[in-house]
């Protein structure tokens, strides 16, 4: 168990740079997640502290040692592969035990420690069995305890629960957490789904196109976004975007664009009104319309979608030049398809955005 | 492919695969009922009829008379040595081109390409004087030698193709395992390559079974199977019942190999080397 | 020893300058040569040192025992000169006819005509149709001198049915006329099967999809085949040309054994000829640059199919 340094790393691949300057601490322990869409460079960031790849610039740390130039055998590291990589040709328990047998460990304690294993995972009856003979989960299991009996100083997971079917997917997602808080080792851990991410992550890094745009905690990185991007990356559904024209009224600011307009408090601009802002709001803030409500708006528009979901129902609203909101309503809420209708916001939920730099000015 | 057949076509299709299957085998089975009519210049088997009396005698004759008891134990010893060597020479010629990557080794690998197409005959006139210089002319080794050397340069196009159809996650799990390479060759790749491996071993014994040039060439009293049954139709030319026994003596290990092994003789000849 | 950044950087940089592919930490590199040594020792050695040696003898006249006289490129003018040498090749190039383009043609005709379903007991014809090419074709060539015996089965059916004049008084294999073309048939029956179940395979790998559109297209069968079947078979008949063709070039077992390249020269070809020159007539400069010949043929071909190949591939 170690702490996981990025120093600055950088990899090109030719004249595409897949990871820019990434600079990452990951303490003793910890579960973080590297979370972005594809092409965002989180595979190629686990791959650079696996040895899979070498780096073009910066240092890796595990532990105290730099592991720039250190062979991947060498790093005590283990890596849980997105198809689990398991030897075809040997049983469950060899492909356990094969990383130990590298090592030279003797074979009363290579014993131990895959019954060990195995009894944490469950997977104790199958060790005589081969990989094919086992079911997409039960593999998965196999390439997680390859990793455990190794007792690295850091895990690596590389989309383990990808080729998993949904619900499969979310049982075994509380599994790993708890299996990790179980054995306490640093986890870097790599998906696109950032409800994965949220539920799983003690930190989330949030990666786009090879720049690392925000860590923190899941509330942090959810409540306040650093960017557009972030902002729009993390919570499902999508936050609402929307550029506006924005300027001074009184005490407070009018923003618009034709016929939507908002009024929001002065105070959110303490560094003054900028001529253009982008609003983002997060489908939960935003609510049908009741006057007297305390929301802001109200918005008019026409309901462009209706998407059940049980419980709830997620509305699609447009105004009249195009801008999009999403709503969370009532299952039972009375709006149809192409009916008018209007919305308000939640006060102090609207994310202001810089519209060139997309960076977070602050919510109003 | 379609499911919905008539019956006329399905009966079509069975016909016409009929008719060219006999049109294949018919000169095979001429020949071996040819075998049984009575020896000697006069017996004319014309293909048509049953002959008079089986002659299974002439076997024996032949096996005698055309020495095939020298000749199998040649071509098998041959065999024995040179697959094996080939196929590992091939095994491991294969995993290098397919899993490392060091200085040189696209030349090295097309070099090994250009031996696909570089036909005996270019190399024969030097090598049987190589060879005579050796004081190998008319051993085993020289057959051997040579074969093995004729045949890693396909073994190491179709192993190194194997190989590389390995998920490149398993050779990384082994690389994070600590495996060194020969380990990851003998318990990881070579057990996920045993299809490929089991047909090349077929293909190559096919090949050496076979091979009648080099032996003509390098042989005399060492001479191979079909060397022996070439030398044995020269000797007996009017005698049609006695030669064709030897082709069927000749014909027989080579058409078990194929009956057993079909799938992968299939496997190799249909998939066929992609040049250039 | 960890380099700062700095010297990471400027190693890096100095690394793609030298255009190595970088070196990953562990990985095996120069082990490889090991792996590949063996192998490669033994064809450099016997297979490309040869070449060179072959290259070298061909400029000398040489009959093998007494030292050869330099006669420069004498042995490779003597292509335009030496009628037999002519004659070989243009025997190869008709043989070509009968054992690429024939088989070709029928393979894909056949292939065509059998409809695309399910057939049981496929591996069965697999196997007969591929014996003539898998059997040593020492055997076959001796089974079919059999079947071109003055007594055997094409010459008693030409005469059941009247037609017993056809049969040439020195044998097929004897006579002038047909000598070659009796090798030809021999060749064509070698490689149809295989040129059969090759296509019947690459055929029930067409998406049935292509052959509904040209239906609702209006197309008949012949439109079908021109249409999706043939480009659906590209790739296919681009191998088994270059196979055939080239294997045509080499042609050597079946003319030693049913011809010796007779009668006279009716059905010498060039590898033959090299076993003659270098055995029989004590020509081995000639005969080594017949082989180096023969080889740089080979080479042009299989380039030539494969440019031409491409070409219609893009078209």
């Amino acid at each position: 168990m170690a702490h996981v340094r990025y120093d600055a790393v950088t990899k090109r691949f030719g004249d595409v740079t897949a990871v820019r300057e990434l600079t990452l601490e990951i303490a003793d322990g910890e579960f973080v997640v590297l979370v972005g869409p594809s092409g965002s460079g989180k595979t190629t960031a686990l791959r650079l502290l696996a040895g899979l790849e070498v780096l073009s610039d910066g240092e890796i740390r595990v532990g105290d040692r730099v592991v720039n130039r250190v062979a991947p055998r060498d790093r005590d590291i283990a890596m849980v592969f997105q198809d689990y990589a398991l030897y075809p040709q040997m049983t469950v328990y060899q492909n356990l035990a094969f990383a130990l047998k590298m090592r030279k460990m003797p074979r009363a304690e290579i014993e131990q420690r895959v019954q060990r294993a195995a009894e944490m995972l469950g997977i104790g009856e199958l060790l005589q069995r081969k990989p094919r003979a086992l079911s997409g989960g039960q593999r998965q299991r196999v390439a997680l305890g390859r990793a455990l009996v190794r007792e690295p100083k850091a895990f690596l997971m590389d989309e383990p629960l990808s080729n998993l079917d949904a619900k499969l997917r979310v049982q075994t997602r509380s599994e790993i957490k708890h299996l990790q808080q179980q054995v306490g080792t640093t986890t870097v851990y790599v998906t696109h789904d950032q409800v994965e991410a949220m539920t799983m992550g003690d930190r989330v890094a949030v990666m786009n196109e090879g720049v690392l745009e925000q860590v923190g905690d899941t509330r942090t990185v959810y409540e306040h976004p650093t960017n557009t991007f972030v902002a729009g990356f993390i919570g499902s559904p999508a936050m609402s975007f929307a550029t506006l024209g924005a300027r001074r009224d009184g005490v407070e600011v009018t923003v618009s664009r034709g016929d939507l307009s908002l009024t929001l408090p002065g105070t959110a601009f303490p560094e003054g009104v900028p001529a253009e802002i982008t609003i983002g709001v997060r489908p939960e803030h935003a609510h049908l319309w009741h006057d007297g409500s305390g929301l802001v708006g109200p918005i008019d528009g026409r309901v462009r979608f209706v998407e059940m979901l049980g419980r709830e129902a997620l509305l699609g609203v447009s105004t009249d030049d195009e801008t999009r909101f999403t709503v969370f309503v009532d299952a039972d809420s009375p709006a149809r398809l192409g009916d008018p209708v209007r919305v308000g916001i939640e006060p102090g939920r609207t994310y202001l955005f810089d519209p060139h730099t997309t960076q977070a000015i602050g919510t109003a | 492919m379609n499911t919905t057949a008539s019956r006329a076509q399905v009966a079509f299709n069975y016909a016409l695969l009929t008719l060219c299957s006999i049109i294949a085998i018919y000169p095979l089975i001429g020949v071996a009922l040819a075998s049984l009519y009575p020896p000697g210049p006069d017996s004319a088997p014309s293909g048509f009829g049953l002959p008079p009396t089986f002659a299974w005698h002439n076997y024996v004759t032949a096996w005698e008379q055309g020495k095939f008891a020298t000749s199998f134990t040649t071509s098998l010893i041959v065999a024995f040595v040179m697959v094996p060597a080939s196929v590992l020479l091939s095994i491991l010629g294969g995993y290098a081109f397919a899993t490392m990557r060091f200085w040189g080794s696209t030349v090295l690998f097309y070099l090994f390409i250009l031996g696909l197409i570089i036909p005996t005959e270019a190399t024969i006139v030097p090598l049987y004087y190589d060879v005579r210089a050796m004081g190998l002319l008319d051993t085993y080794w020289a057959l051997i030698i040579l074969e093995v050397s004729g045949e890693v340069a396909f073994g190491i196009f179709w192993m190194r193709a194997a190989f590389l159809s390995a998920p490149p996650s398993l050779l990384e799990a082994a690389r994070i395992d600590g495996s060194s390479s020969w380990t990851t060759l003998w318990r990881i790749m070579a057990p996920f390559a045993k299809p490929a491996i089991l047909t090349l071993t077929v293909l190559t014994f096919a090949d050496s079974w076979n091979e009648f040039f080099l032996a003509l060439v390098f042989t005399v009293n060492k001479f191979t199977a079909p060397a022996g049954l070439a030398s044995f139709s020269g000797r007996y030319t009017t005698d049609i019942a006695l030669v064709s026994a030897g082709a069927v003596i000749v014909a027989i290990p080579i058409l078990i190999v194929f009956i057993i092994f079909q799938r992968e003789f299939m496997r190799g000849m249909l998939t066929g080397a992609v040049k250039g | 020893m960890d380099p700062g950044p700095q010297v990471a950087t400027r190693a890096a940089a100095l690394g793609s300058l030298r255009r190595r592919p970088e070196r990953l930490p562990g990985e095996a590199r120069r082990i490889g040569y090991l792996y590949v040594a063996p192998a490669f020792i033994l064809y450099a050695a016997f297979n490309l040192l040869p070449l060179f040696q072959g290259i070298n003898i061909s400029f000398y006249n040489w009959d093998g025992i007494t030292p050869g006289t330099w006669v420069g490129l004498d042995n490779y003018t003597e292509f335009f000169t030496d009628p037999t040498i002519l004659a070989g090749y243009t025997h190869v190039l008709i043989l070509m006819i009968f054992y690429a383009f024939l088989p070709i043609v029928i393979g894909l005709f056949l292939a065509a005509l059998i409809s695309r379903i399910r057939i049981r007991g496929l591996t069965v014809f697999r196997i007969l149709l591929f014996l003539p090419l898998v059997i040593t074709d020492v055997v076959t060539a001796v089974a079919w001198t059999w079947v071109y015996d003055i007594n055997g089965p094409i010459s008693t059916a030409l005469r059941a049915i009247g037609l017993g004049r056809l049969v040439p008084a020195q044998g097929w294999l004897g006579d002038f006329n047909t000598a070659l073309p009796a090798v030809g048939v021999f060749g064509l029956w070698g490689g149809f099967g295989f040129c059969l179940i090759l296509f019947l395979a690459g055929v029930m790998k067409i998406p049935a999809s292509l052959y509904e559109a040209a239906r609702v297209d209006g197309a008949n069968a012949i439109r079908e085949f021109f249409a999706v079947t043939l480009p659906g078979l590209r790739y296919e008949l681009q191998v088994v040309l270059v196979l055939s063709v080239i294997g045509t070039l080499d042609t050597f077992d079946e003319i030693y054994v049913m011809t010796g390249g007779g009668p006279g020269t009716a059905t010498s070809v060039p590898a033959y000829l090299v076993w003659r020159r270098l055995f029989q007539t004590g020509q081995v400069g000639s005969a080594a640059a017949l082989g180096i010949v023969l080889m740089l043929i080979i080479f042009a071909v299989t380039w030539a199919i494969n440019r031409a190949m491409e070409r219609g591939n893009e078209a």
